[in-house]
């Protein structure tokens, strides 16, 4: 029961987190049709930020440095919009997905140059890994935080989306960008809003992963954009309720896989999901509450 | 209020609007006809700054817009209701209306217009908490107009406000115009359907293969047999 | 299968002159410059190998590698000498570290198995197009990572598998980057590669005259997987050792950033893309390693190469996404070349 219980936490935080990154990505794609490969390395970007601040600042405050971590990746990932992926806006979507390929290449392949291999320490909440007791279960802090944050993020973008002017201008423009400028909203404002808020829930998800990581390193970002891809795909490519349900589904299947396969199959886990991840493309690519199986062919 | 000149579209090597100029002047409701594939949405789109233009100057209230893109244009009066209506499907009547809005400021008077087009068209009040795309074309076509005068444009222009409806609401939407140029709006309209909007309109052009092929009072086209069964296939008064 | 006479003719030229080049090399070159040259080769047959597909079906492949990897393991696991595999691969499952068959046999049998998987994951790649398709592509690549990261019986996982008889020779590499070039260009300007690149540009309009888009798509497909499965073999043989990163990320953004500078859509463009991008890859190398240039010395700059390669995808991208060729191959400029000295002779 308690290991039951465990899991079930596992789970739930695991899926908080590919629930955020899901709807990072998703946001993007949703406003511009653009496939952000490069969003796992506004994770990479927040951890140096950090650790940047830290050392030469000497601000090692976790309280002061966790805000840094999340501002320094919105800037920084307005920044990327307008300088890398403005160019290509009207392109086909393939040429944007192409490009921000190649951005996190960039991206990586700089942190590597300036930086080094070696992992760089961040300096966390120390109590953020201490464990608190919930019934007869040991749950580390962080677990915790993750999955409060992810829901209330979720509810707080929920708001922005449904009672801001641009929010609801980031919504009509996910289907016709050319009439919300005929409302006199400027396209550039909404599409460097959809960056802001994506940078936004990649930062609140960096802060998570650094926080179990302790440290940052060029190539963090890899893997976490993968499972983001995941979650989206499943939920729908570009349904923000659809990145949210997918990020959740992720995750405890991540779980509920690694419970259930045998010791010699488990590390195969990875392989069953992308299969079952490519198989859902291929047959139903709007997964479960997307629309657009033509994928960003847009108006 | 409103002059383009010598307005010139081109998609690759296909030209699709041919040194075209026309005016509009403060109170008027002009027409712009012509048969399919004339040109008409292309010169629209280009004059609202959607689709670039290869050669043209425009002026709108004295000053010299030609080189302002779309959002600065509706900004300064200007403002379309696109072809085939384009409200924002997944959004409410209510969303669509206060999108209408995004320029204006002042909570009073959106609330003030948001209700005066309520009234106009009721059953936008029914559906004012529904997605718009589980409205019918007409009273999609009641909400593009509502949502295009939100933002207290100067000069309105419409693209094809009839297409695809029945004829009991075009009759509707086109008293609308007149309502609304007697509220003092300057109007441009593009229609295929000439017999109906000839009636109220001031003055008319016709547009034929991206080039003009009349420009005067919606009277003398009225009257001219020709130019009408050529372009138009109807028979004049 | 005709293609225009004109096509032949280019495919030729350039299958020639990877020859000359080959001979030159094998003759005058030091082992060193062989070595690299055999390397440029692999990166070339898997390059001609994604512009199969890519170029054809406008549908961007991350997969690619995998089929290479494929392959290479199963001449890994095949052609090893049993002495070896007695040790590096004691637990192999069905009978596998007692088999040693010949290179040429388990390269035949590698490029079986790799079509075999490509067959039945193209079955269902054909289905979709644009991204769907490339994300899909994109998961095949890590499930064949995964499984050869973790089945440590039959591919000893992560760790290197060693020990695979070094058989292959340059004259093998450059027959068979020859015969890649002619194969995909054949391909290319056949009555089926038409159909299909028209196709890819208006999908609307292919149905519409009833072209059997998919099929294409899949006849892409499986030609192209089994070019990459000759690059795998030749890179097994060639190397001797070989691991599973060996065929995943790196050798996908190398491949990718060369076939989109060079040009996605034509053969040449590939060659093209491939030369460049390799001697490019060779300089950012030798400067990584800080070396001492005109009296200076350089500091280490480890990441430089990778950075070359994302500033080339990212560059082409905003400058030109159609690649340094366009959609044109040698035989096009040629002909554009004839055709303005005719009217300049007119003029």
């Amino acid at each position: 029961m308690n290991y039951l219980l465990q899991q079930a936490i596992n789970a739930m935080s695991l899926g908080g987190e590919y629930a955020l990154l899901a709807l990072g990505l998703a946001i993007v794609f949703s406003v511009m049709g653009l496939v952000n490969f490069a969003h796992g390395d506004l994770i990479t970007v927040g951890g140096y930020a950090m650790f940047l601040v830290a050392t030469w600042l000497g601000l090692t405050n976790p309280a002061l440095l966790l805000p840094v971590g999340v501002f320094s990746v919105v800037l920084f990932a307005m920044f990327l919009e307008r300088v890398a992926f403005k160019p290509v806006r009207g392109a086909p979507p393939t040429t944007g997905m192409l490009m921000a390929f190649g951005v996190s290449i960039l991206i990586q392949n700089l942190a590597l140059l300036f930086v080094g291999t070696r992992p760089k320490p961040v300096p966390t909440m120390d109590f953020l890994m201490t464990n608190i007791a919930i019934g007869s279960v040991l749950v580390p802090v962080v677990q915790i935080l993750e999955t409060v944050v992810t829901v209330v993020a979720i509810m707080l973008l929920v708001v922005f989306l449904r009672r801001t002017t641009i929010g609801m201008a980031m919504r009509a423009a996910a289907r016709d960008v050319a009439t919300v400028r005929l409302m006199g909203v400027r396209a550039d404002r909404v599409v460097a809003a959809a960056f802001a808020i994506s940078g936004l829930l990649a930062g609140l998800a960096a802060i998570f992963i650094m926080a179990r990581r302790g440290a940052v390193d060029p190539f963090m970002g890899f893997t976490p954009v993968l499972k983001a891809f995941v979650a989206a795909v499943i939920g729908g490519f570009g349904s923000l309720p659809g990145a949210v349900i997918g990020g959740f589904a992720l995750g405890i299947a991540e779980v509920t896989l690694q419970v259930m396969l045998p010791e010699y199959m488990a590390g195969f886990r990875d392989a069953f999901i992308f299969t079952a991840v490519g198989v859902l493309l291929l047959v139903r690519p709007q997964g479960i509450l997307g629309q657009r199986p033509d994928f960003g062919e847009k108006s | 209020m409103f002059k383009a000149d010598g307005i010139t579209v081109s998609y690759g090597p296909i030209r699709a609007v041919r040194d075209v100029s026309l005016e509009v002047a403060e109170g008027e409701i002009v027409t712009l006809l012509g048969p399919n594939g004339a040109g008409k949405s292309s010169l629209i789109s280009a004059l609202i700054g959607l689709v670039p233009r290869a050669t043209g100057r425009v002026a709108f209230r004295g000053e010299d817009v030609t080189n302002l893109p779309t959002e600065a244009l509706v900004r300064r009066g200007m403002t379309v209701t696109p072809e085939g209506r384009r409200v924002f499907a997944d959004l409410s009547v209510a969303d669509n209306l206060r999108l209408g809005a995004a320029t204006r400021s002042d909570r009073d008077g959106i609330a003030e217009d948001t209700e005066k087009y309520l009234e106009m068209f009721p059953i936008l009040r029914q559906r004012y908490h529904s997605a718009a795309k589980y409205m019918s074309g007409g009273e999609q076509q009641m909400l593009a107009i509502s949502r295009s005068l939100m933002s207290r444009p100067k000069l309105l222009m419409l693209d094809e406000p009839s297409l695809g409806l029945a004829p009991r609401i075009v009759e509707q939407i086109f008293e609308f115009l007149v309502t609304l140029r007697k509220w003092g709006l300057t109007i441009l309209v593009v229609e295929q359907n000439a017999g109906d909007v000839l009636e109220f309109a001031d003055r008319a052009y016709v547009l034929a293969s991206g080039s003009m092929q009349f420009a005067g009072t919606a009277a003398a086209l009225r009257d001219s047999g020709d130019v009408m069964e050529m372009y138009l296939g109807l028979e004049g008064h | 299968m005709t293609i225009p006479k004109r096509a032949l003719v280019g495919a030729l030229v350039l299958a020639l002159c990877i020859v000359v080049v080959g001979l030159l090399v094998a003759t005058f070159a030091a082992p060193y410059h062989q070595r690299l040259f055999f390397t440029f080769l692999i990166n070339l047959i898997a390059v001609v190998g994604l512009q199969v597909f890519m170029g054809n079906s406008d549908i961007t492949h991350f997969g690619h590698v995998g089929f290479m990897g494929i392959s290479a393991y199963v001449v890994a696991i095949l052609a090893t000498p049993i002495a070896v595999k007695r040790t590096a691969l004691a637990a192999a499952p069905f009978g596998l570290s007692t088999v040693e068959v010949s290179p040429l046999l388990a390269v035949a049998i590698a490029v079986l198995i790799t079509l075999a998987v490509a067959f039945l994951v193209g079955l269902m790649m054909v289905r979709q197009t644009g991204v769907p398709a490339a994300i899909a592509t994109l998961a095949f690549l890590v499930v064949v990572h995964v499984v050869l990261v973790n089945w440590v019986d039959l591919t000893r996982g992560p760790r290197a598998f060693y020990g695979i008889p070094v058989k292959a020779t340059l004259g093998w590499a450059v027959a068979a980057a020859a015969f890649a070039i002619v194969l995909a260009r054949v391909f290319r300007d056949s009555k089926w590669g038409l159909q299909l690149r028209a196709s890819s540009e208006d999908l609307a309009a292919a149905s519409a005259v009833g072209v059997r888009v998919r099929k294409l798509r899949f006849a892409a497909w499986m030609l192209s997987a089994f070019l990459m499965s000759i690059a795998g073999a030749l890179f097994a043989l060639f190397v001797g050792t070989i691991g599973p990163k060996s065929f995943y990320f790196d050798l996908t953004f190398l491949t990718l950033a060369m076939l989109i500078l060079g040009g996605m859509h034509s053969v040449t463009g590939s060659v093209l893309g491939c030369v460049i991008v390799s001697v490019g890859v060779e300089v950012m190398r030798y400067l990584e390693s800080g070396p001492n240039v005109a009296g200076l010395d350089l500091p280490e700059a480890f990441g430089l190469t990778g950075f070359f390669l994302g500033l080339i995808i990212v560059l082409s991208m905003t400058f030109r996404p159609s690649g340094l060729t366009g959609a044109d191959e040698v035989d096009d400029f040629w002909h554009r070349r004839r055709l303005r000295r005719a009217d300049v002779e007119v003029a």
